[in-house]
C-alpha cells in the first residue's frame, strides 16, 4: 500500500454517431476511476452509447476501478446501448472472478472482437 | 452498540448485551478473566452442565402436570435462559489477545464525519479533532446529508473536504448513513477508511494505534470502542457498555467475529467496495433470472390479435428460451439479456411496422377520392417503412412492450435503476447496516479485529424518550438481519463465527421470557397454583446451584466492569425487545432515526406504563399472598415467601426505568466534553 500517483490515460476514438472505442493506458484505480467514469458520461451525453473500453493498456485494476466500469455499464444501458470490455489481462481477470463481475460482463479477447459483438447487435 | 444478553438462569431473569459506551480496558485481554482464563472456562463449563441437569429435571420430574398452561411457558422461558447461558459461554470462551502491531507507513486514510442534522458546533468539534490526528496521509471528509451551508462553510474553515449527494440521487431512496458513506466511498481515493458518528471526538493517536492490524492483508476493519463523555453519575439511562466494547466483542474477536458497530472503526476500502461489486452481481443475477421466469409466464399468457403482435410474441418467446439457456450455461449476464432486448427491439419494430402499413392503407382509402396529400403519405410510408418504424417505435403506444413486459424488460438492464448508485458497498436494507457489513465481509473471508483502547469519545442520548429509540433500532435492525443473513445458513462463516452471530440476534428475543417470568410470581400470589413440582427441598437444591454458577461465570467475565445497570434494563425493557421483534416479523418499515444528541426535556412515564404495570400487580400480588397465608386460605408459607421475594426482586429490575422516565440531570451538572486527549493521559487510561 504505496502513496500512488495519478497515471491513466484515455484515449477516445469515435466510430459512429453511437459508437466509440475508449482506449485506457495505465492504472484503473481509486486515483483513477473518476476520471473514466466521467470520460464514460461525456460520451453518453453525445450520444455515443454504444463503447467499447479497451483496457490492453491497463497493468492494474482495482475494486474502484470496477465500480466504474459497472456504473459505465449502467449508463450505457440506460441509454439503450452497450458497453464492453477487450484486452484484460490476467490480474484484471482476477479481480473480476473475485468480485463475480465476470457473471455480469463479457469478456473480449481484444476490441476488433468486441466491436464485433456490439455489431450484432 | 447492543445487547447480548448475558444470560442468567431462572427465576432472575436475563439482561441483554448493551450496545453502548465503555469505560474499557486497553488492546484487548492481557489482563485475563479476573480467574485466569482456565479458571473461567472451569466455571463456565460448571454453570453449562448444571445448567443443563436443572433444565432436565424442570422437564422430566418437575413439571407441574395439573397447570400445563402456567408450567409450560414458565419451563419455556427457563429454556431460553439456558440455550443463551451456553451461547454466552462460547462467545467469551477464548477472548483475543491483541497488542497493535507497529503503524503501516505509507497507507493513505479517509476520515468520514457523517452528519445529518446535528448542531454544527458538535460537528466542528469532531472535524477540529479528526484534523488533529496524527498520521501524514490524511484527509477528512465531511459527508452532510443535511446539504447545510453552515457545514459547507465550516468544513472549508477546519481544512476538511465537504461531501453531499450528488444529482444521481435525486427522487432515488437515499438510505440515511449507510447511503451517505457509500455515496463518499466511491469519491474518496484512500487505502483505509475511518468512520465517525458527528458526535465521536476522535484520539489523535486513533489512525497510528490502529493501523499496523492492516498489515494483514485480510483484515478488513478495526473496530475500536465508543464511550459516552456525557454520562450523568450513576448512568441513569445505562448507556455505559463496558461489558460489550470489552469482554463480548474481545470474545467475538477470539473467533473472529467481531463486529464492525459503525463508528469508531477503521475499515479497508478495498473490502467494502469488493462487497459492494459482488452484491451488485448477485443482484443482478436474481433480477435477470426473476425477469426471465416472469417473460416466460406473460407470453404464454399474452394473446395476439394482428399477424405482426403473433410474429413479436413468437420472436419474444424463441429469445426468452435461449436466454434462459444462455443462464443456466453460465453465459455473462451481459449476453444474456443483450438476446433478450434484441428479440424486444425487433419485436417493437415489427410491429410499429404493422401499424404504419395500416396508416399507409387509410391513406390509400383517402388517395381514393383523388387526393395528392394522402397518396404522397402512403408512398413515403411503404417505401421506407423500416426507417420511418424505427424513428417513431418509442412513441407508437401500440408497441410499448409486447405482452406488457416493460417491467420485465428494466430487470435486463443491468442497471439497477431503481438506485442512485448500482453499487452499495454498505448493504442498504437494515437500520443496523454496520453488523449485516461485518457479516458479510466475514462470509468472504475477510477478518476483523477488535482494539479494545478508548481512541474516540461521544455523546449518547440524554433522555428516556431518545433512548429508547435507539435501542428499538438496533433491536429491529438486528433481528431483520437474522432474517435476511441466516446466520446458520450464510456459506462461508465458521461454525464458531455463526454462533457468534447467533448469539447477538437470540439475546433480542429475551423480552418474551422476561416478561414470562416477571408475571410467574404474580400468577402464583394469585392463584395458588404453582409452576414447579416439587419440594422445596429439591427446587432450592436444583436452582440455586444454576444460579450461582451463572452469577459467578458472569462476574468473571465480566472482571471489575459495573454491568447492573446493563442487567436491570435488559429486563425492564421487555416491552421494547418484544415490540422489536413483533413488528419486524409482521415486516413493518423501519426508518432509521437520527439520534438526537440534546436532551429532550419532559417527563416519559407514558412511555414506561407496561413496567409500571407489571410492578403495581407484583405488590398487589405480594399483599394478597401474604393476606391469603395470615388469613389461612394458602398453607404454603414456602413457596409464599419465595415468589414475594421473586416478585421484589422483580420490582427492582424494573424500577430502574421508572427512575429514568422521571430523571432530570443534578443541578450544576454538565458533561465535559472531551477536548483532545493528550498522549499521556491516553496512556495512564490505558494501564488503568
Amino acid at each position: 500500500m504505496m502513496i500512488k500517483t495519478r497515471e491513466l490515460e484515455i484515449g477516445k476514438e469515435s466510430l459512429s454517431e453511437r459508437c466509440a472505442v475508449l482506449a485506457l493506458e495505465g492504472r484503473l484505480d481509486a486515483l483513477t476511476a473518476l476520471e473514466l467514469k466521467e470520460a464514460i458520461r461525456e460520451r453518453v451525453d453525445a450520444g455515443q452509447v454504444e463503447l467499447v473500453v479497451d483496457l490492453s493498456g491497463v497493468p492494474f485494476i482495482d475494486s474502484s476501478g470496477l465500480a466504474a466500469l459497472v456504473s459505465g455499464l449502467k449508463a450505457t444501458r440506460q441509454a439503450g446501448g452497450a458497453l464492453k470490455l477487450a484486452g484484460l489481462n490476467e490480474q484484471a481477470r482476477t479481480v473480476l472472478r473475485l468480485t463475480r463481475l465476470d457473471r455480469v460482463f463479457a469478456l473480449y479477447a481484444d476490441r476488433a472482437a468486441a466491436l464485433e459483438a456490439l455489431g450484432e447487435r | 452498540m447492543r445487547p447480548p444478553p448475558f444470560f442468567s438462569v431462572l427465576p432472575l431473569p436475563m439482561p441483554a448485551e448493551g450496545r453502548k459506551g465503555a469505560r474499557t480496558s486497553p488492546s484487548g485481554g492481557e489482563r485475563a478473566y479476573g480467574l485466569g482464563l482456565w479458571g473461567f472456562r472451569i466455571l463456565a463449563l460448571a454453570s453449562i452442565v448444571v445448567g443443563l441437569y436443572y433444565i432436565g429435571w424442570r422437564y422430566t420430574t418437575s413439571l407441574n402436570w395439573d397447570a400445563l398452561w402456567f408450567a409450560i411457558p414458565l419451563v419455556l422461558a427457563e429454556t431460553y435462559g439456558i440455550i443463551g447461558n451456553v451461547l454466552f459461554a462460547f462467545t467469551v470462551w477464548q477472548p483475543a489477545r491483541r497488542a497493535p502491531p507497529p503503524p503501516l507507513e505509507g497507507t493513505t486514510v479517509d476520515v468520514f464525519i457523517t452528519t445529518y442534522n446535528e448542531p454544527v458546533a458538535l460537528v466542528r468539534q469532531t472535524a477540529e479533532a479528526a484534523r488533529g490526528i496524527r498520521w501524514p496521509h490524511l484527509k477528512v471528509h465531511i459527508l452532510d446529508d443535511g446539504a447545510r451551508p453552515e457545514v459547507r462553510a465550516m468544513a472549508a474553515e477546519t481544512g476538511c473536504a465537504y461531501v453531499t449527494r450528488g444529482e444521481e440521487w435525486r427522487d432515488k431512496p437515499h438510505h440515511a448513513k449507510a447511503g451517505n458513506v457509500n455515496n463518499a466511498l466511491l469519491q474518496a481515493s484512500g487505502d483505509l477508511v475511518l468512520i465517525l458518528d458527528a458526535d465521536q471526538v476522535p484520539d489523535p493517536r486513533i489512525v497510528e494505534r490502529a493501523i499496523g492490524y492492516f498489515r494483514d492483508p485480510k483484515v478488513a476493519f478495526v473496530q475500536t470502542p465508543q464511550q459516552f463523555y456525557n454520562v450523568p453519575p450513576g448512568d441513569p439511562l445505562g448507556s455505559d457498555a463496558a461489558l460489550f466494547y470489552g469482554p463480548i466483542q474481545q470474545g467475538k474477536d477470539g473467533w473472529n467475529a467481531a463486529f464492525f458497530c459503525g463508528t469508531n472503526a477503521i475499515l479497508r476500502r478495498e473490502a467494502l467496495l469488493q462487497l459492494g461489486l459482488a452484491e451488485y452481481a448477485e443482484e443482478m443475477e436474481r433480477r435477470v433470472r426473476r425477469g426471465l421466469g416472469r417473460m416466460e409466464r406473460d407470453l404464454a399468457a399474452a394473446r395476439a390479435e394482428t399477424p405482426a403482435q403473433g410474429e413479436a410474441l413468437a420472436v419474444l418467446s424463441r429469445a426468452v428460451a435461449q436466454a434462459g439457456e444462455a443462464l443456466e450455461e453460465g453465459q455473462p449476464l451481459e449476453t444474456v439479456t443483450d438476446v433478450v432486448r434484441q428479440a424486444m427491439e425487433a419485436a417493437q419494430q415489427r410491429m410499429a411496422e404493422e401499424e404504419l402499413a395500416a396508416i399507409a392503407g387509410d391513406m390509400g382509402a383517402m388517395a381514393e377520392g383523388g387526393e395528392e396529400g394522402p397518396e404522397e403519405v402512403r408512398r413515403y410510408l411503404l417505401g421506407q417503412l423500416a426507417e420511418v418504424a424505427r424513428e417513431v417505435i418509442d412513441t407508437l403506444p401500440s408497441t410499448s412492450a409486447p405482452g406488457g413486459l416493460d417491467e420485465q424488460a428494466a430487470d435486463m438492464e443491468l442497471s439497477r435503476a431503481d438506485e442512485a448508485l448500482p453499487v452499495l458497498a454498505l448493504p442498504t436494507y437494515s437500520v443496523t447496516e454496520d453488523m449485516a457489513t461485518s457479516m458479510r465481509l466475514h462470509a468472504r473471508g475477510w477478518r476483523s479485529v477488535f482494539h479494545g483502547e478508548v481512541l474516540a469519545q461521544g455523546l449518547a442520548p440524554e433522555d428516556l424518550a431518545s433512548s429508547l429509540k435507539q435501542r428499538l433500532r438496533w433491536a429491529q435492525g438486528t433481528i431483520q438481519i437474522l432474517l435476511r443473513e441466516k446466520p446458520l445458513r450464510m456459506k462461508g462463516l465458521s461454525f464458531a463465527q455463526r454462533i457468534a452471530y447467533l448469539t447477538t440476534m437470540y439475546s433480542y428475543f429475551s423480552g418474551f421470557s422476561t416478561l414470562l417470568l416477571l408475571l410467574a410470581p404474580i400468577v402464583y400470589l394469585f392463584t395458588g397454583t404453582a409452576p414447579v413440582a416439587s419440594s422445596h427441598g429439591a427446587l432450592l437444591w436444583h436452582l440455586v446451584p444454576a444460579l450461582l454458577l451463572n452469577r459467578l461465570m458472569f462476574w468473571s467475565t465480566a472482571r471489575g466492569i459495573r454491568v447492573w445497570r446493563g442487567e436491570q434494563y435488559a429486563v425492564a425493557l421487555f416491552p421494547l425487545w418484544i415490540r422489536a421483534v413483533v413488528s419486524v416479523l409482521a415486516g413493518a418499515r423501519i426508518r432509521f432515526a437520527v439520534t438526537p444528541k440534546e436532551r429532550q426535556g419532559g417527563t416519559y412515564l407514558h412511555l414506561v406504563w407496561p413496567q409500571l404495570l407489571v410492578i403495581g400487580l407484583t405488590i398487589v400480588a405480594i399483599g394478597y399472598g401474604l393476606v391469603s397465608w395470615f388469613g389461612g386460605w394458602n398453607h404454603e408459607l414456602a413457596a409464599t415467601l419465595f415468589s414475594t421475594f421473586w416478585g421484589c426482586y422483580n420490582i427492582v429490575m424494573l424500577s430502574v426505568i421508572v427512575k429514568a422516565a422521571a430523571y432530570k440531570p443534578p443541578a450544576g451538572w454538565a458533561p465535559q466534553p472531551p477536548g483532545t486527549l493528550t498522549a499521556s493521559e491516553g496512556a495512564a487510561k490505558e494501564q488503568g
